[in-house]
């Protein structure tokens, strides 16, 4: 079943290892030369720098605990409070900035989860094949099916309270769009000749597949979590709104969109703020993946 | 296989999906911790109150029971009925469905309005100034959370500039079309009553709108993907090269082709769109399914969750059947198997 | 499609965009347009019970008394006596009542309707549950009906404002009996009404609008200088779109309107803004046989330390304090009872003297998922008990869970944030199923009862005041429990909330009664050049 002839395994997978990184250097040029994903790289390194050194920087750093500050209630934008203050007289600067680590870990935590669930379906679904694949991919059109935020809900309602749970509940529907993607590119790649080739040496199941094919199927799935990435932002922010995530006084900037909804139009800034950091960490998702599909995957833009 | 074979394979394998959906949801919903017998039947209601309410709604029976009921009614119309304001599921179900129908196809229809032209004018100009700010445009209006778009939009463009309505599907002393489909755009036309019409519209426009945002930039950058790759085509150089005039290449060769990619993509949003329609409803006040399955699942009301989810799964299953019904139409050499 | 008709779509659609909202009302008759918060999901007064199904109960159907104001007047009713031992209750009916298909609203309509609340069993009728049977409602003549309780029970008139009568033949033509369940016509009547209200249903979208159409020669007149030819009930769940919707004219009032949208009512030409002091009685409930609130000290140390004066500045509803577990507006008040005050100094005495001087244990506090008002008191009191080390965990939590949670004291949390509203004017509908253990010693507690509260005494004292026709007397025996309430601190007593309508001034006739603290009598209402 295996020709082996002209050349051994070892070759192929050398040959397979240097034809990825001679890709990886040309992409990485193409993405340097790429001015909308560097504003995107260089809008999110930003993020993350502010994520980490929020509570050296801004002004009240109390105010993301459990501090109140009643008589301050409510007022408008000034220098001391540069996006205002909230319903109980909260710094909103200091609250957006503190909640920006909050923001990535979320978004973080439920890609990781979703594609370690999903690329382990999808990649056992499409090695094995027959009746396994059969189940698997039932289940996985089962979840497709329904409308991710309803699942959501419903499942940290179960689950309990808690920003934890939110982002196991969004994570939990997230994932079957991995499972088909990673199912598509196993199932081409199990075809071909170094795979084949692992077998007739007697591989294991495990070694051929976490060894000889994912590593090859790596650059569509880092394109599908950072393009994911915002939207799981976006969910999880959704779920904060309707109410459903972190407790308080955690600042969340979902929940606190929901806050200001109430003061909305009036008191504005509320929610205008939050509102704005959710756009800016998306928007520079969606620049810098948008950036990495055309690098990555070369037909998709010409 | 003929398309009405491959049609019955893809309905009876309905069957499995939506059982399979069911029991997911039944799960879920039976593994929330809180009691809503308690609240259904108010504060004050007594041991005995609350017990026969218990019995009237069959949660006294073991679990399993309770799924095969369910599923017994599920199949004989009956989807039970909401602990919490007693109504017949499908019943409301009817009432709702309508609504979001409307508000998601407007939303799909507007950005298919907005996001094919950008993605031809993409292709057309490609990797020069207009395709770069299609491709910005796109991002930055995907990157918003649509609820508060949503919210800023209803205050600014109705409120303050007073140009469109603050919410609702219709003025609420306004009988509105007579019904035949649910949908008031429709049902006005078929009335051929325009003011109805231009009334019904002025009314969906905006939340449409913010609704279409979330689709934009996937249907974009599938145009534009698609249409380059078949510009390049040997059939698009030959008919440019015996001088057709380019606008009849691209409206009838180019296009065409590039749209059975995009049309994957407008299906596939369909079903986020029909999702996200949950948060702009509740900023509209659209009384559609989207508002019914918020109250529904804060107040743990399992029946109405239950049907909502059915309803989603039976509907994104059709529009993908429709899809690839669709992709043989547009491509004759497309078969179904 | 190629590029030009991509343009006219594009065309098209800004052309849409600036069609302007076509104009409403105009029309020569007086419909009023009232953006109500909440749905009314029910309209079977033998089922439906909270603000908004009152609300439409009010006006389909007629009781046999009704709230005006703080008033409990008679309606259906002419005059009445009761026997020396508040157990036989006589009432003689107008006999001009009809209903909206013109037969009679008799003695035999009131039993019939009393009887069917009882055996249907439903939310309402925990008002007769246990003070009444089969044998209790008797119709003497056409139109004299007589009550005799299987207990004294005074405060009973206060209970009929909520004995809405139908219509037997009606409802008898749409009861249901499948499979040898007999529906009593739950199905017909939850969206059908067979009353003889000032109000008939009009156009019935559920989740949408109802429309209610005024009885043109309703029975019992109207009590305004005009009358509404018919009003909508537009459910608007937003308060931002009701705001916005009242100041653009699409409606005409606006319920449960927040403190910081006043400024804008207030501001605007041509509106108006009722803030009465309401019923809506708001009290941190102490779990008292929990694992630390048990212990009366420190409970003591957290009502110190709840930040009152605080309280009124930064709600979004304008609040008055309580002074102890009864309202000043309500029966039964006590004056000049000790209760605690914001003080961190005596917070500290308090849990010195409890096993756990120095703190270091932590509570949850329990409170409705994203409601506002009573997030803030929980992130003033964190702020505070952190002070005595106290960790205090906000615990948002969904409805139904909370009223789930509240079935046990083992289930029960430490701190809960509880709204309550006494049905009706009597100090047995207020502290009864708050205080009185059998509220949940049967192992199936209300979120009324949440704070778990066992006394002997007390239990003594609301058991004979229930009983007794004299009403000094009944007021000796409720002072004296309050006192033993107070003392225990079984509870924080909060605040009552003023409850904020909005209306346009073209609404006239309006006068609030604590009974309806959300939402308006729509009979005594009428319009004076409405646009």
């Amino acid at each position: 079943m295996v020709e082996t002839s002209s050349k051994s395994l070892q070759q192929l997978r050398s040959e397979a290892r240097s034809a990825r990184r001679e890709n990886l250097r040309r992409s990485l040029y193409r993405f340097r030369s790429n001015t909308l994903s560097m504003i995107g790289l260089a809008i999110l390194l930003f993020i993350i720098f502010i994520a980490f050194a929020a509570p050296f920087v801004v002004p009240f750093p109390e105010d993301a605990g459990g501090a109140t500050h009643f008589l301050d209630k409510l007022l408008p934008p000034s220098s001391e409070h540069p996006f205002g203050t909230d319903k109980v007289g909260r710094d909103i600067f200091s609250r957006v900035l503190m909640g920006t680590g909050l923001a990535l870990q979320v978004g973080v935590t439920i890609i990781v989860l979703a594609t370690t669930i999903g690329v382990t379906i999808g990649a056992v679904a499409a090695y094995f094949g027959g009746a396994v694949d059969d189940l698997l991919m039932r289940i996985t059109d089962i979840f497709l099916t329904v409308p991710a935020l309803v699942l959501a809900i419903a499942i940290s309602a179960a689950l309990g309270k808690g920003i934890i749970n939110a982002m196991i509940g969004i994570s939990l529907v997230w994932w079957p769009g991995f499972a088909r993607l990673t199912r598509s590119l196993v199932l081409s790649l199990r075809e071909e000749a170094f795979v084949e080739a692992a077998y007739g040496i007697g591989a294991s199941h495990m070694r051929i597949l976490f060894r000889h094919i994912l590593p090859n199927a790596v650059s569509p799935i880092i394109i599908k979590m950072t393009t994911d990435f915002g939207f799981a932002v976006l969910t999880a922010a959704a779920l904060g709104f309707i109410g459903i995530g972190a407790q308080p006084p955690t600042p969340e900037w979902g929940a606190m969109i929901e806050d200001g909804r109430h003061y909305f139009p009036e008191e504005w800034w509320v929610a205008t703020f939050p509102g704005m950091a959710i756009w800016l960490l998306v928007f520079s998702w969606n620049l810098l993946g948008d950036g990495l599909r055309d690098v990555l995957d070369p037909r998709a833009r010409r | 296989m003929t398309l009405r074979l491959y049609l019955a394979r893809r309905v009876l394998m309905l069957a499995p999906l939506l059982l399979g959906l069911s029991l997911l949801t039944f799960t879920i919903s039976r593994l929330v911790p809180g009691d809503p017998v308690g609240l259904a039947a108010g504060p004050q209601a007594s041991v005995e109150i609350r017990e026969a309410l218990r019995v009237q709604f069959g949660l006294d029976q073991p679990l399993p029971i309770q799924y095969l009921n369910y599923i017994r009614g599920v199949l004989q119309g009956d989807w039970g009925r909401s602990l919490y304001t007693r109504r017949d599921v499908i019943e409301a179900l009817g009432v709702f469905f309508p609504a979001t129908l409307e508000l998601t196809l407007a939303a799909v229809i507007l950005a298919t309005a907005l996001g094919v032209p950008a993605g031809v004018i993409s292709a057309m100009y490609r990797n020069r100034i207009p395709d770069h700010i299609a491709r910005v445009i796109s991002l930055f209006f995907v990157s918003f959370p649509a609820f508060w778009l949503a919210m800023i939009m209803q205050t600014v463009l109705g409120r303050h500039a007073g140009l469109v309505p603050i919410g609702r599907r219709f003025p609420v002393i306004m009988t509105p079309p007579p019904q035949v489909t649910g949908l008031y755009l429709v049902d006005s036309l078929l009335a051929l009553d325009f003011a109805a019409f231009s009334i019904a519209l002025n009314h969906i426009l905006v939340p449409a709108l913010v609704l279409s945002f979330g689709a934009l930039a996937s249907i974009t950058r599938i145009t534009r993907a698609s249409m380059i790759e078949i510009l390049e085509r040997d059939f698009v150089r030959s008919a440019r090269a015996i001088g057709i005039p380019e606008r009849v290449v691209i409206g009838k060769y180019v296009l065409r082709n590039a749209f059975i990619a995009t049309l994957t993509v407008i299906s596939l949003n369909f079903g986020w769109l029909m999702a996200g329609a949950i948060l702009i409803e509740t900023i509209f006040d659209w009384p559609g399914i989207g508002l019914y399955a918020v109250h529904a699942s804060l107040s743990l009301d399992f029946q109405p969750i239950m049907g909502i989810t059915i309803v989603y799964g039976v509907l994104f299953s059709l529009v993908n059947i429709l899809t690839d019904v669709a992709y043989g139409i547009l491509d004759p050499r497309i078969r179904y198997g | 499609m190629n590029t030009k008709s991509v343009t006219r779509v594009s065309l098209l659609l800004v052309a849409t965009l600036l069609v302007a909202a076509a104009p409403l009302a105009a029309q020569g008759e007086d419909i009023l347009l009232y953006g109500g918060n909440q749905d009314i999901d029910n309209i079977d007064p033998a089922t439906g019970e909270n603000y908004s199904i009152n609300a439409a109960l009010r006006s389909l159907y007629d009781a046999l008394f009704i709230n005006r104001g703080s008033d409990v007047l008679p309606h259906l009713v002419k005059d009445w006596n009761v026997d020396d031992a508040a157990t036989v209750w006589t009432f003689n009916l107008h006999d001009n009542a009809v209903f909206h298909d013109g037969s009679p609203v008799n003695a035999e309509a009131v039993a019939y309707s009393f009887n069917r609340i009882l055996d249907i069993n439903g939310p309402p009728n925990f008002r007769w549950g246990n003070i009444a049977d089969e044998n209790t409602v008797e119709a003497v003549d056409e139109y004299t009906v007589r009550f005799t309780l299987t207990e004294p029970f005074a405060p009973f008139i206060g209970t009929l404002t909520q004995l809405f009568v139908v219509n037997p033949a009606i409802v008898e033509e749409n009861r249901v009996n499948s499979s040898g369940v007999d529906d009593y016509g739950k199905e017909w009547m939850q969206s059908n009404a067979a009353g003889s209200g000032p109000f008939m249903q009009g156009r019935w979208e559920i989740g949408n609008i109802y429309e209610f159409i005024a009885v043109q020669d309703y029975w019992a007149g109207w009590t305004g200088e005009d009358n509404l030819d018919g009003f909508f009930w537009i459910i608007q769940r937003e308060g931002s779109t009701q705001l916005n919707s009242l100041l653009a004219g699409e409606t005409h009032i606006a319920d449960t309107i927040l403190a910081s949208d006043k400024e804008q009512v207030v501001e605007a030409e041509g509106f108006f803004l009722d803030e009465s002091s309401g019923l809506f009685i708001n009290t941190i409930k102490m779990n008292n046989q929990g694992e630390y609130t048990s212990n009366v000290h420190v409970r003591k140390a957290i009502a110190h330390a709840m930040n009152y004066p605080a309280l009124p500045e930064v709600q979004d509803v304008k609040v008055t304090l309580m002074p102890g577990p009864t309202p000043s507006n309500f029966p039964g008040f006590v004056p000049d009872l000790d209760i605690a005050v914001y003080d961190l100094d005596k917070a500290r005495e308090h849990l010195a003297m409890s096993p756990w001087p120095d703190g270091g244990f932590e509570l949850d506090y329990v409170y409705v998922t994203d409601f506002t008002r009573e997030e803030i008191p929980g992130l003033l009191l964190l702020e505070a008990l952190r002070e005595l080390n106290i960790t205090m965990n906000m615990v948002p939590t969904l409805w139904p869970d909370m009223v789930a949670s509240c079935g046990d004291p083992a289930t029960g949390p430490d701190l809960i944030n509880i709204y309550t509203l006494p049905p009706f004017s009597d100090p047995h509908a207020h502290l009864y199923n708050q205080y009185h253990s059998d509220q949940w010693t049967s192992g199936a507690g209300s979120f009324q009862s949440c704070s778990f509260y066992q006394n002997e005494r007390v239990d003594e004292l609301l058991d004979e005041a229930r009983s007794l026709g004299d009403q000094d007397q009944r007021m000796e025996l409720y002072a004296e429990a309050q006192t033993l309430i107070a003392d225990d601190q079984t509870s924080i007593w909060m605040y009552t909330e003023d409850s904020l309508t909005a209306f346009n001034d073209c609404v006239k006739g309006f006068v609030f009664s604590p009974f309806y603290p959300i939402t308006v009598l729509f009979q005594d209402l009428w319009m004076d050049n409405c646009g």
